[in-house]
């Protein structure tokens, strides 16, 4: 390698720096003045800097939004809807790409275009169609609704599975077979095992999503009862009643989780990812 | 009904078939475990009572009154009362949120049981709510009559309030200013702030549309002196021609407007962002009604004495009468249709009963609308009315007739508000709603 | 091998009953349901609906230019987020070139994604105050107070800067979805044309992008699915205002149906919405195979 090679190198890898840098810089800056806010009087938000640190750990803020929005039941909420969520996606996301990706029928071209009609579908409006459905099945103000719309259309969860089922030797179920097991047994006792790692990423990329979704708990369990972290988070942010330096910590609160599952969990998302991303 | 029935089997197939795939596993073996649990969170402690336990859902979407409703513990009080009621209070953010709930809900028949409607939505709902006509609170009320569609009381109002303009009373003594008693003296008070160069003059967050409506909302009515402006509107073909008190009260709210003494940039700011503006003094004035004094309580601790109030000056002449709105809120409606329709009216009394009510508007700081019970007028609001003669004018939403043009035309006052700030000339505006209200009108026909 | 074909049988429609039965449900069902009122003129209250035949469709596309005009500003996030996938790509091949740190600026770029966007966009809503807001205060700090602006009331800035919140949300996915197709090129293959001489650009054209065809279709029809359907940015930060001068689509249909009781027009806006994104991304998917496989 030349000299001037290493050069060009170098200095291709200053601009790099100089530029990523930059990016982080612009990705913190919003959520740092958020931060810094929930930490600040009424008064002190009205006067410094915003970019400026708190001087003092004030915890009214906080404390207010925990107490006033119990939050901790919108948490515990959030939680029980994450697990189920998870557990009945990652069943039938498995199932369902199992028999796309290993089978060829009839029908499978039109459940391909009925999970895209899914991801198409101009969202908001559709609940007005859809709430009838859901009053009728009885699942209205109860935490089945969220479920099942989250259930219904995921062609995200398809890809990722399909991706993982694909790297499994068929021979491994034409042996399965050979030893007696039906297609059943074959699913439920070597498949799915197998297809963990693509449970973990699932489990993480849904996990972000239910946490962060807000219209449809808003719109299917306006029970107090039922409350999860998104929807408390509204409550803060009435212009008439609310005020920044609460609304601020009630975003810190609400961002936590997700940040906290993101930072420990970061491999599975982008496994997920590159799954939808490269699968042919 | 046929359709709920198909949709029992729908849900039923659907759990079979889940089993289904669980059951036939084969190769024998432990099974993973698949069953997914179906949370059902039914708490019936059946008591052993006479009465069927009822669950009245309670939606709202104020955050005082929830605050209010907490701190007097309303489930538990009316639980002493009626011990088989329980009384869920569902809290949505905003008057926006609950309209859109409601009209997902209405589409289902799962209204709530109890809704506190803002004046403008008795109209748009007439043909979902019961009656009360015969029910004490409504009887009992001095305004739920004059709300009365075809003879049908749908809500009873639970509180009427006034519009004032919040003022800094040493600002007003620093520029030497006196309360403006006309239209023009109001603008001119606003001029001598904003030279001054220290504060903003009036507070507005414009960004939200809807804090433009003590100007944009009520001064048509005030003009006219007619609190159904809308309803005579409706009723004619170009109701925003020069000589239309609509066009007179616009004229004089784009002239407040283009005097630009709302600060830098009122469209850039939202309500929330201004009303914290009010308690350090960085601005004089703000436009707000009755509910406002609980955030003044909060931002300055109680103290009271140096902030007053008056009444917006909506007059040219200062020995006219000067016309105030008196605004009626929180009409307690219940759905025809409820499954709890007698339990639902039994609630709304209450809420009308000596013993609940008077406190509940003591701690909200609001005025009574219930003949003979009388609540206290804080003394920064009664020295709005002093030595003036005054005129009210019962705001009242609209009815169907003018829903329908309301509709037809996308009007929004609201935003027309956002509209004038943006310093648009008020002429082509108007000729541009004339045109669209006939074209709505005709439509109609 | 007959018992075979029927225990295959039985297990595909064992397995598939439920998704189907859930997609026909909630997907296929409100689809059917919102075309349908789509031909009314129902106000989503009344029982009463009667049948119009194709007046909401005439007159959205005839006499509503305010559906046509908040469309523009849907392209605008569309546009300005097609003229950063160049630099999105760009970021990629720097995070591919494993330097010091490259894991932990991908973990920083991606993180607006994971944020609750509704909470993102209150935050930007008083980044962008005139008040004391962070942008200004930023601006000013650095000597640059001759670039402020009103960046929420002024028509013409309003969309931009509301796309600038999309694009710090969505930047981030866009880079690691070229970063998961870049990963899937054989190294052997980029080395072999840098010993060629062939420079950056060729690069650029010649060996990356159709090796990644797939992940740019994929950011391709994200695009046209996102600003096409961008909603809780303009509804949280300026409520489509001053005016309409924010609003989308959605946001618009949102509008008509709930606070203009117009359920019928709105079902329109909505069937049409989706017809304009399927006809987008077909248009756009032949352009990109048209130009990179002559």
């Amino acid at each position: 390698m030349g000299l001037e090679r290493v050069k060009t190198m170098n200095r291709k890898n200053i601009i790099s720096y100089i530029f990523l840098i930059l990016i982080t810089v612009i990705v913190f800056i919003p959520i740092f003045i958020t931060l810094f806010a929930s930490f600040k009087t009424a008064l002190q938000l009205g006067e410094e800097f915003p970019l400026k640190p708190p001087t003092a750990f004030y915890l009214k803020n906080f404390k207010l939004v925990m107490e006033n929005g119990k939050l901790l039941l919108g948490f515990r909420n959030s939680i029980i809807l994450v697990i189920l969520s998870i557990s009945i996606n990652a069943l039938l996301g498995s199932m369902t790409a199992y028999c796309l990706s290993r089978f060829n029928f009839r029908f499978k071209k039109i459940i391909f275009v009925l999970f895209m009609l899914g991801m198409i579908l101009p969202t908001y409006v559709t609940e007005i169609a859809r709430f009838g459905v859901i009053k009728n099945l009885g699942l209205y103000n109860t935490i089945g609704a969220p479920i099942v719309i989250y259930a219904a259309a995921d062609l995200m969860q398809i890809f990722i599975y399909t991706q993982f089922v694909e790297k499994i030797p068929g021979t491994l179920d034409e042996s399965a077979m050979i030893d007696g097991c039906t297609y059943f047994g074959i699913f439920w006792k070597i498949v799915f095992p197998l297809l963990l790692p693509a449970t973990a990423t699932l489990a993480i990329i849904k996990a972000v999503e239910v946490i962060n979704d807000m219209y449809i708990p808003f719109l299917y369990m306006p029970s107090a009862k039922l409350r999860t972290l998104t929807t408390t988070l509204m409550d803060f942010s009435s212009s008439r009643f609310g005020t920044w330096e609460n609304l601020s910590a009630a975003i810190i609160l609400v961002m936590l989780p997700t940040i906290i599952l993101y930072l420990i969990f970061q491999k599975f998302i982008f496994a997920g990812i590159i799954a939808g991303a490269v699968k042919e | 009904m046929n359709k709920s029935k198909i949709m029992k089997i729908f849900s039923l197939l659907l759990a079979l078939a889940m089993l289904a795939g669980t059951i036939f596993v084969g190769c024998g073996s432990k099974e993973p475990a698949t069953q997914t649990p179906e949370a059902e969170e039914k708490t019936n402690n059946i008591s052993k009572s006479e009465e069927k336990p009822v669950t009245l859902k309670f939606t709202i979407f104020s955050q005082e009154q929830q605050a209010a409703y907490t701190k007097m513990d309303i489930s538990g009080t009316y639980k002493k009362i009626k011990p088989h009621v329980t009384i869920e209070i569902e809290k949505v953010k905003d008057s926006g949120d609950f309209e859109q709930m409601l009209k997902i809900r209405k589409t289902a028949n799962e209204l709530p049981d109890i809704m506190p409607l803002k004046p403008y939505m008795l109209a748009n709902y007439q043909d979902v709510l019961a009656p009360l006509n015969d029910i004490e609170a409504a009887q009992k009320n001095m305004f739920a009559q004059s709300f009365a569609i075809d003879g049908n009381i749908l809500g009873v109002p639970g509180s009427s309030f006034n519009e004032f303009v919040w003022y800094r009373k040493s600002i007003f003594k620093e520029y030497n200013l006196s309360i403006p008693k006309t239209w023009d003296e109001f603008v001119a008070a606003a001029i001598t702030i904003k030279e001054g160069g220290k504060y903003i003059p009036i507070l507005m967050g414009g960004k939200d549309a809807w804090p433009t409506y003590p100007f944009n909302e009520f001064m048509p009515s005030l003009e006219a002196n007619d609190g159904k402006l809308w309803n005579t509107m409706a009723t004619q073909d170009e109701p925003f021609t020069k000589d239309q008190p609509f066009y007179k009260a616009y004229a004089k709210i784009q002239q407040l407007y283009d005097a630009g003494v709302m600060g830098p940039d009122p469209l850039g700011v939202g309500f929330d962002q201004v009303k914290v503006m009010f308690g350090p003094k960085k601005g004089a004035m703000i436009c707000a009604g009755q509910w406002f004094s609980k955030d003044i309580q909060r931002q300055l601790d109680g103290d009271f004495s140096d902030v007053g109030t008056f009444l917006l000056p909506v007059r040219d002449n200062a020995d006219d009468k000067l016309n105030t709105i008196a605004m009626v809120d929180s009409f307690f409606a219940t759905p025809k249709d409820g499954k709890n329709l007698e339990e639902a009216k039994d609630f709304i009394n209450f809420l009308f009963s000596e013993d609940w009510y008077l406190p509940y508007m003591n701690e909200r700081g609001l005025t009574s609308t219930v003949k003979g019970l009388k609540t206290e007028i804080p003394p920064v609001l009664a020295e709005a009315f002093e030595n003036i003669d005054v005129n009210y004018v019962l705001y009242d939403g609209g009815n169907a007739d003018y829903k329908k043009i309301e509709s037809a035309v996308k009007f929004n006052v609201k935003k027309l508000g956002q509209q004038m700030m943006t310093g648009n000339e008020l002429d082509k505006m108007m000729e541009e709603l004339n045109r669209k209200w006939k074209d709505a009108r005709a439509a109609l026909k | 091998m007959n018992t075979l074909k029927l225990q295959r049988k039985i297990f595909l429609i064992c397995f598939l009953f439920i998704p189907v039965l859930l997609l026909l449900t909630f997907v296929v069902y409100p689809a059917i349901e919102l075309f349908h009122i789509s031909f009314t003129d129902w106000n989503g209250m009344s029982s009463a609906r009667s049948y119009i035949g194709f007046d909401n469709y005439m007159r959205m596309f005839f006499n509503s230019s305010d559906v046509w005009s908040v469309l523009k500003n849907n392209w605008i996030y569309f546009y300005v987020h097609a003229l950063f996938i160049p630099l999105e790509l760009m970021v990629a091949i720097m995070l591919h070139n494993k330097m010091k740190g490259s894991k932990f600026f991908k973990t920083v770029i991606f993180m607006p994604y994971i944020m609750n966007g509704v909470a993102v966009s209150y935050a930007f809503a008083f980044f962008y105050s005139p008040i004391n807001g962070g942008l200004n205060g930023i601006l000013n700090a650095l000597g640059l107070d001759w670039i402020i602006q009103n960046w929420l009331s002024n028509k013409n800035i309003v969309n931009y800067s509301l796309t600038a919140i999309s694009l710090w949300r969505f930047c981030g996915l866009h880079i690691v979805l070229f970063l998961a197709g870049l990963q899937s090129i054989p190294k052997e293959l980029i080395e072999a044309s840098v010993v060629d001489g062939a420079n950056a650009l060729q690069r650029y054209l010649k060996i990356i992008i159709p090796s990644i065809t797939r992940v740019v279709q994929i950011i391709l029809f994200l695009n046209v699915r996102g600003a096409l359907q961008v909603f809780d940015i303009p509804f949280v930060v300026t409520r489509g205002g001053p005016m309409n001068a924010s609003s989308t689509f959605t946001l618009l249909t949102m509008e008509t149906a709930f606070q203009y009781n117009d359920f019928g027009m709105a079902s329109t806006m909505a069937i049409t919405l989706l017809f304009i994104i399927i006809l987008m991304s077909w248009i756009q998917d032949k352009l990109f195979k048209w130009g990179w496989k002559g």
